[in-house]
């Protein structure tokens, strides 16, 4: 009986180490059959390169809104007459993850779109190819904007490439602070209380700003308002730096807010654009898409210049820099692709200006050659050049390039929302941050 | 014997009416959300007076949506089918034979139960890389059986365990071979069970967005959750009103399966209860 007990166990550790043992063996002999011919390729045509058939994967060829566009990418480079490009897509709140399962096989893949809260996971798993390699950097540092190449550099190799980079920055309701007397958004943050406590008392249900307050989005909506007040969450040295008066003074500014009724509990950035289309929030934290997710969500076309509009960020006091949080999307090559200069010459045409200036007159993304950001269909588009202001004081959120970013984000989080709803003061709060992200860390 | 007062009575009454609007609050607002116009979604009011069936039309009008449905019936049916097979054998195996190693192996088939599915993926997708099934539907069906046969294995072994072993050595002194044994004495008698295991299975099957959504990419083999996924939530904007629509459309199969069977699914699941 003893031994049937124990050969049971056996077993069921066998079957335990055989799962594990299969995860590993799609890895064997990838690094060596993924390795490129040849480092700094910039100058090959797409004629030059033999064919190759190419798999693009992402979310927005699957997306209602997008899909055409990609399609036309697609289609207008398999029309050049070389390699030919598939497209393979998943929702996006699940692409990072298939992501990491096809690079554990042999699927092929060769080309990904990535947002930038995925990039960091997947730059330090060792399977992104350096573009530096691909394309040469004296190419990507004369032709694209370097504040967006930043975004795709990890250790000093250019691990993803920025495809639309912009800000996540504030919108607000133009017609809604018009009825408060505020012809202008607010510049300061002395202004912008004034503005939500005439908002409030305008309409007392109306939420007056709906900042994120729960998920991930509140974490990437409460950094640029740590920068604001003089604080970060991690130092030069990549060390916990979130101890100090900055940040119990913004906790104390949120629980103010809080509860003077100007922000609210339980609202995500999905939730906010719904009820900012509704007319029921005269700010939020949203990126340069929001006039399309506006116009989706019931605005009409011409009335979006009334209801939404770009704003920078409120400063603590004149003169200080407005914050936001870079934003965007980047294309990756793996290492295990097969056509990797095929890949990056792929990626040429995404990023190019023709393609790029369509992609913004369908999506509102903005390009990153720099040809593409001086063309006049940027410059002379009062929503796009707005963004590409407030993009140039663009921070990266502080743990976009962590490989536990995600479980980072969900102490900041947990931290704030403690704070928010009064089960530790801010200086608790803070202390009790400091000392799990520091955990976190290692 | 324990009598029922009328303070029992109530009190049972209002237990289940609690327990009923905690269990179907969230159904009720699916189908509230549904019938309201997009631009009400996030309003907390009902739809009276304001009822659309705008949403549901738009569902209808979707080859997109059809087709899933199409995919995710033709997976889910055969899936279920194969697993209540294998399990209809598997059961009677453990509980009509004696062999070497037969409690081993009831015990690790009872222990597969315990892994997580989302462990499994990476193992499986590998596999099925391996065998040249990745893209195909037969990836699908034969994760959805492997997922459904420890259930079913154990259900079904405790509806053979009722059936007394005097039938098998009646039969065979009338001269009945092991295949007349089987189908026409004893699977008969095991269909309740099988039914249970069956409605498992295509449960399990039609809901899976995992395994769908990772052993599918080809967008016309798409199953009914991906497929969901995929048209209604965005990168920046989620159709809620649509998807509410289109959710409970596609629970509807589903729903009326136990609306008819579901004597046979209590059946199943409790058979073996209660000794004798």
């Amino acid at each position: 009986m003893k031994a049937k007990k124990i050969a049971t166990l056996i077993l069921a550790c066998a079957m335990a180490l055989s799962a594990t043992a299969c995860g590993n063996s799609g890895n064997a002999g990838s690094a060596a059959e993924s390795a490129p011919s040849s480092g700094g390729a910039s100058g090959a045509s797409s004629a030059a390169l033999e064919k190759a058939d190419l798999v693009w994967a992402g979310w927005s060829g699957e997306e209602d809104s997008t899909k055409a566009a990609i399609k036309e990418i697609i289609d207008s480079y398999n029309a050049k007459g070389g390699s030919q490009v598939k497209w393979v897509g998943w929702p996006y709140a699940d692409t990072q993850q298939q992501l990491v399962i096809r690079n554990q096989g042999s699927e092929a893949l060769d080309v990904a779109q990535v947002d930038i809260s995925m990039f960091g996971a997947l730059s330090q798993m060792d399977i992104l190819a350096d573009m530096n390699d691909l394309m040469g950097k004296d190419y990507l540092t004369k032709n694209y904007d370097s504040a967006a190449l930043t975004v795709g550099q990890v250790d000093g190799k250019q691990l993803g490439m920025p495809w639309s980079i912009a800000s996540i920055g504030m919108v607000y309701n133009p017609s809604l602070l018009a009825k408060v007397g505020y012809k202008n958004p607010p510049k300061t943050i002395a202004e912008f209380e004034d503005c939500m406590k005439k908002l409030k008392a305008y309409d007392k249900d109306i939420i007056p700003y709906g900042v994120a307050t729960k998920e991930v989005t509140m974490a990437s909506d409460f950094q640029p308002w740590l920068w604001t007040f003089g604080g970060s969450l991690l130092g030069k040295d990549g060390k916990v730096a979130i101890k100090g008066d900055a940040a119990v003074k913004v906790l104390d500014w949120y629980k103010d807010l809080k509860k003077k009724g100007y922000i609210q509990m339980n609202i995500t950035r999905f939730d906010a654009r719904q009820m900012f289309a509704q007319g029921k929030i005269a700010f939020y934290d949203d990126a340069i898409a929001s006039r399309g997710v506006a116009k989706s969500n019931g605005i009409a076309e011409a009335d979006l210049s009334n209801k939404i509009k770009p704003m920078e960020r409120p400063v603590l006091k004149e003169g200080d820099t407005p914050q936001s949080a870079m934003w965007g999307h980047l294309l990756v090559v793996f290492k295990k692709s097969q056509h990797q200069k095929q890949a990056a010459d792929f990626i040429k045409h995404v990023v190019s200006e023709e393609q790029s200036l369509k992609y913004l007159k369908s999506n509102d993304m903005l390009p990153v050659l720099k040809t593409a950001l001086a063309n006049d269909a940027v410059k002379n588009n009062e929503w796009d050049s707005a963004w590409a202001d407030i993009t140039k004081n663009g921070k990266t959120l502080e743990f976009v390039k962590k490989s536990n970013g995600a479980e980072l984000n969900n102490i900041l989080v947990e931290e704030i929302q403690s704070a928010l709803l009064d089960q530790k003061t801010s200086s608790e709060a803070v202390d009790s941050l400091d000392q799990r992200l520091t955990s976190a860390l290692g | 014997m324990f009598e029922k007062t009328r303070g029992f009575k109530i009190f049972t009454a209002i237990f289940a009416v609690l327990i009923g609007i905690f269990v179907f609050f969230p159904l009720l607002w699916m189908i509230n959300t549904a019938l309201k116009p997009a631009a009400d979604t996030f309003k907390i009011n009902l739809f009276f007076g304001n009822a659309t069936l705008q949403n549901f039309v738009k569902v209808f009008h979707s080859p997109d949506i059809l087709r899933y449905m199409g995919n995710s019936l033709f997976v889910s049916l055969i899936s279920c089918f194969a697993a209540t097979l294998v399990s209809m054998f598997a059961g009677f195996s453990f509980s009509k034979f004696h062999y070497v190693g037969r409690k081993t192996f009831m015990s690790t088939v009872m222990m597969a139960q315990a892994f997580p599915q989302a462990i499994l993926l990476l193992t499986l997708y590998l596999m099925m890389q391996k065998m040249r099934l990745d893209g195909s539907y037969m990836a699908l069906i034969l994760s959805y059986v492997a997922f459904t046969l420890p259930v079913g294995t154990w259900t079904l072994k405790a509806y053979f365990d009722q059936l007394p072993d005097a039938l098998i050595e009646s039969a065979k002194i009338d001269g009945a071979g092991w295949p007349r044994i089987i189908f026409q004495i004893l699977f008969p008698l095991a269909i309740p069970g099988a039914i249970s295991i069956a409605i498992y299975g295509f449960v399990w099957s039609w809901n899976d967005l995992l395994y769908s959504l990772t052993l599918i990419t080809d967008a016309s083999r798409r199953t009914l959750a991906p497929g969901l996924v995929m048209k209604y939530m965005g990168e920046f904007n989620s159709n809620w009103a649509e998807m509410m629509a289109a959710s409970v459309v596609v629970s509807a199969p589903v729903v009326l399966i136990f609306a008819f069977l579901q004597k046979y699914f209590i059946a199943g699941l409790t058979a073996g209860a209660v000794k004798g």
